[in-house]
């Protein structure tokens, strides 16, 4: 009967993730189509001012390399160069609290130009998404971190992939509601 | 195997056994169950016995007004009872505590696939029925907007004072996030870590409702999330996202975003309540007739279709709101289609007992009672789900009474056929029959007849959620019969005590019972009380279905267990 | 033979009780044109959920009875998933299907067609705008110049809404505050008045009376009494009606009546333009 297997291994920790990123995708989900529905009904679009797009932009850009950092560590773990994984893992997380400290910077930054929280609900649909999306960085940053500080015998090109899933699907999230407030 | 060494703590609190977090769920249910149950109590008092003082806790609990129950304590309670019910009572009951204690038993697995995320999920759960009740500590008293708790009510704007909304919001949230936990688990458990030969057909029915509620916790438990969270800061920050009209300072939102994706989640909800006693229900029906559950593929790949179709059909819970026609007859046609399933795997429970060799156990009177309450509860639908009926249906008893058939009435007696089945599995000892079948019988007329007539006072108009129905001219007849409900009502409580006596009586008292007192063929029943942490001292192997009963080839007895390998006789062969 | 009094009023007490809690209740009486459309589709689906039910009940009864265990005849090994079995079950959950659910949908929307979504238009066609709040509601008739929104609107007393008999009447509705729901038993229909958006229905009818209107919708610690009373009169007294409620101030001293408005509770200045529906 080898087509069951009966172990607590990685492959059941990816599909308890792949459950959880199911999840995930169905509360964003919930939030851009109540974006849109909002949008239809009052029948107008959030305007951001140019230098917050370009913040925006910029993050997106950060997030992206952070992403691509990660895959460069599995890479490199995979080819037992692990000086190069511990450096691309440490860039991952520094772009990864890089990008926290960018989206507050787009959230002061529409603040001074005078689009506060509670200023509307397309605006603050915007604050909720990129919000909700900095508080799952957040926990992806510990993962991170909790993957950094982990012994190397404890490593294994399983689990940095299992992280790396988890930290890519994030990055794609933030482009998905990126694109969906530019809209 | 691994041995687990176990302090108290980590043995009775938090441990990450399954069958001890599926106990905590239990107990947690009970408390939630019985403190439902009292509030639907005084609920039943006022409806037919309107403005006159509580007997007996009265003078002690409202002393400011006599005994008497106000407008505003009566929508708390309400609100409470439709909330703890549905969230505290049956989802802990069936999905937590049977989820739990059922799945990694029924498919030969040691434990969930993550235990420890198991153990947070029941202390997120846990520190959830705080909150949750932490309301009733407040000044102005608990959240009154209803179960459904639409805005802009349920925003300060709408006058219901005080924090009791914000913190109902708040326990609801994290007790979405527990269930969410719990889900995952499931999910990978029943995928992942099935014994060798445990395919998905050889499942037992039980763990097919588990798994799909489960997929079903893990969709649409999000969507609710979400909104909650956007209600959240309509509650707290001040944001206007379902807040229109005067109350809203700046552009209007929309309120009917809110009831979308409430009953987005919430139609699935029914279904999460409901797929595991269809499951349950399906095998101790096989169990009890010692007969193989009837079209057994039929009825999983039913109960699947339900889960599919159980997520666009939302709509009709939104006849009256407005909705376009073209979007409304949609919702109709898809909400009808959902009884080609529901009648198959119907009628599969009817093959079921038909030439079987009955017995009349406690575990399948209330199976039996499940046919009977949920053939009701079912077909009662048909008329919220027809748009024209609905019109006037909608809103009224008659809606409460259909879904009290369908989530109280079947989903209790699946639970407590779930209870007095697996009772000896999960606490060592049997529940005493007789208590059993006094309780079915008090039950089951007494819950046919409050729920019946519920639905007869609502096809009379009354509408549901008011505190004193003799406010209306049109009412006034059916001030006997709500009183009739209230006195049968009170009965169906009286008939509870005598399922928690016999609990408490059994636990202290009883002996320890035989390994398999009901003769059943799947996994859990082959190992012994108490079961260690690890379940399994081997990995199981499985070569039959869940149901192989009277079979024809072995004479000494009428089952087969699932992992037992059949002495082939030559001469048989 | 001669009771006591006592025991005579005891025995009486016993007998509305037992009516009370056995009889059937009808709904309220039908007023409406149309509400008798609602009556037979809830009637015929009282009919075949009646039959079906029976049948389950009957089956169930006749297994209890025939296979119960203590005859000894033992179960038969039936696994029921041969072709056959699937054919006949699934067969049965469409005959189910289309005798009751493709009956029930084909009446609706012919309903649906021909009365509830076919909203009447034309000269004779009674408009009234309907504001529910906390926890009240409020009428405004158009008055001469047949257009809302302005000065010559008639707004009758707080929950007081009056309509002539055998005119269609067709109601728009918003909210001021909190989700309502307009609830005429008598007529059979119910409506959500949502704040931020119109939604309508129309009823007409056909018997004169006073009725009660109900709030179907939680909207509060009020919502049981949330409470109106529907008069349906003939022609004449409705025409005097409106007349005696016009508004009696000139149109240019709307800060008097606005001061009138604050101190009833009545909403200020509400109404608006009639949406033309498709």
């Amino acid at each position: 009967m080898a087509n069951v297997i009966q172990r607590i291994d990685h492959t059941t920790k990816t599909f308890g993730i792949l459950i959880a990123m199911v999840s995930i995708v169905m509360l964003f989900g919930t939030f851009i189509s109540s974006f849109f529905v909002l949008k239809i009904r009052l029948m107008s679009s959030v305007s951001l001012p140019g230098n917050t797009i370009m913040i925006g932009v910029v993050n997106t850009m950060i997030i992206i390399f952070s992403s691509i950092s990660m895959m460069l560590a599995k890479f490199h773990y995979k080819n037992d160069r692990m000086i190069n994984y511990e450096i691309w893992l440490l860039w991952a997380i520094m772009t990864g609290i890089l990008f926290i400290g960018g989206q507050l910077l787009l959230w002061s930054e529409l603040v001074t130009v005078g689009i506060p929280f509670t200023f509307g609900q397309l605006s603050d649909m915007v604050y909720l998404m990129s919000g909700a999306h900095g508080i799952h960085v957040i926990a992806g940053l510990f993962i991170l971190y909790w993957l950094q500080s982990l012994s190397n015998e404890l490593i294994s090109l399983d689990l940095i992939k299992n992280v790396g899933l988890f930290w890519h699907f994030l990055c794609l999230i933030w482009v998905t509601l990126f694109t969906v407030t530019l809209v | 195997m691994k041995i687990h060494k176990d302090s108290f703590w980590s043995k009775h609190i938090f441990s990450e056994d399954h069958k001890t977090i599926g106990k905590q769920f239990f107990w947690l249910g009970l408390f939630f169950l019985f403190f439902g149950g009292a509030l639907a109590m005084l609920l039943r008092w006022q409806l037919g016995y309107p403005e006159q003082p509580v007997p007996i806790i009265g003078k002690w609990m409202w002393p400011d007004d006599g005994g008497i129950i106000n407008p505003d304590i009566f929508n708390q309670m309400f609100t409470m009872h439709g909330t703890i019910m549905i969230f505290w009572a049956i989802t802990p009951l069936l999905i937590g505590a049977f989820g739990n204690f059922l799945i990694p038993l029924q498919i030969g697995a040691p434990d969930m696939a993550f235990p420890k995320l198991n153990m947070i999920s029941f202390w997120t759960m846990f520190l959830a029925s705080l909150v949750l009740l932490s309301s009733y500590m407040l000044p102005l008293g608990t959240a009154s907007g209803g179960w459904t708790s639409y805005p802009p009510l349920s925003s300060p704007a709408g006058g219901i004072p005080g924090l009791g909304q914000t913190i109902w919001t708040i326990a609801l949230i994290l007790m979405g996030a527990a269930t969410m936990m719990g889900a995952i688990n499931y999910i990978t458990t029943v995928v992942r870590l099935r014994a060798p030969g445990m395919f998905y057909f050889k499942m037992p029915l039980s763990v097919w409702g588990l798994f799909l509620a489960s997929i079903l916790n893990a969709v649409f438990v999000p969507v609710i999330a979400a909104g909650l969270v956007m209600l959240l800061l309509d509650q707290t920050i001040g944001t206007e996202f379902f807040i229109a009209g005067r109350l809203a300072s700046g552009d209007p939102g929309d309120p009917l975003l809110f009831q979308h994706v409430f009953w987005i989640f919430g139609h699935p909800e029914v279904y999460i309540l409901i797929l595991p006693v269809w499951g349950i229900t399906s095998d101790l029906l096989s169990v009890f007739s010692r007969k193989p559950a009837y079209g057994y593929k039929v009825t999983a790949i039913a109960m699947s279709t339900v889960v599919a179709l159980s997520s666009l059909v939302w709509g009709h819970h939104m006849y009256t709101t407005g909705m376009s026609p073209l979007l409304g007859k949609s919702f109709m046609f898809l909400t009808l289609l959902i009884s080609i399933p529901s009648s198959m795997f119907f009628l599969n429970w009817l093959g079921t007992l038909w030439r079987g060799s009955i017995h009349f156990d406690t575990p399948m009177l209330f199976s039996m009672g499940v046919i009977w309450v949920f053939g009701l509860g079912g077909l009662t639908g048909l008329y919220n789900a027809t748009v024209t009926a609905d019109i006037y249906l909608h809103d009224t008893m008659f809606v409460v009474g259909h879904f009290h058939y369908t989530l109280a009435a079947s989903v209790m007696f699946g639970s407590f056929a779930a209870i007095y089945f697996w009772f000896p599995k999960m606490f060592g000892r049997a529940l005493d029959p007789f208590i059993g079948k006094v309780h079915f019988w008090g039950s089951f007329i007494t819950i046919n007849y409050v729920f019946f007539n519920m639905m007869v006072t609502g096809y009379a108009g009354q509408h549901r959620r008011i505190y004193n129905p003799t406010e209306y001219d049109f009412l006034k007849p059916l001030s006997g019969l709500n009183e009739w409900i209230t006195i049968f009502a009170f009965f169906l409580g009286i008939f509870q005590f005598l399922f928690l006596l016999n609990i408490l009586w059994t636990i202290s008292r009883s002996k320890i019972c035989e390994k398999n007192p009901w003769k059943a063929t799947t996994l859990e029943w082959t190992v012994n009380y108490p079961i260690p942490h690890g379940n399994f001292d081997e990995v199981p192997i499985i070569y039959y279905g869940p149901h192989e009963y009277s079979r024809p080839d072995i004479k000494d007895k009428d089952w087969l267990g699932q992992n037992e390998l059949m002495e082939v006789k030559k001469w048989q062969m | 033979m001669n009771k006591p009094r006592v025991m005579r009023q005891l025995s009486n007490r016993w007998k509305t009780m037992i009516h009370a809690g056995i009889w059937f209740k009808d709904p309220p009486k039908d007023v409406s044109l149309d509400g008798y459309r609602i009556d037979s589709v809830i009637q015929y689906t009282d009919l075949v959920i009646g039959i079906y039910f029976g049948i389950v009940v009957v089956a169930l009864i006749y297994f209890i009875y025939a296979y119960r265990s203590s005859l000894g005849n033992g179960a038969v090994y039936d696994h029921g998933d041969k072709k056959k079995n699937v054919i006949v079950t699934g067969g049965l959950g469409l005959l189910v299907f289309c005798s009751v659910d493709v009956v029930i949908e084909t009446i609706a929307f012919r309903d649906l067609r021909e009365a509830f979504w076919n909203f009447p238009k034309g000269e004779n066609v009674l408009r009234i705008e309907v504001l529910p709040q906390q926890f009240a509601w409020n009428f405004r008739y158009a008055g001469p110049d047949d257009e809302f929104g302005t000065s010559d609107d008639i707004i009758p007393t707080q929950n007081h809404m009056h309509i002539p008999e055998n005119t269609p009447v067709v109601v728009q509705m918003a909210s001021w505050d909190v989700i309502h729901s307009f609830y005429l038993p008598n007529f059979r229909i119910k409506q959500d008045a949502t704040p931020g958006m119109i939604t309508a229905i129309w009823f007409q009818a056909t018997e004169k009376g006073v009725f009660d209107i109900a709030c179907a919708e939680l909207c509060g610690n009020g919502h049981y009494k949330m409470k109106g009373y529907l008069t349906v009169e003939s022609k004449e007294n409705f025409d005097n009606w409106l007349i005696e409620n016009a508004p009696e101030l000139p149109d240019d001293d709307w800060d008097d009546w606005d001061d009138a408005g604050e101190e009833t509770g009545i909403p200020e200045e509400w109404g608006w333009t009639w949406k033309e529906l498709k």
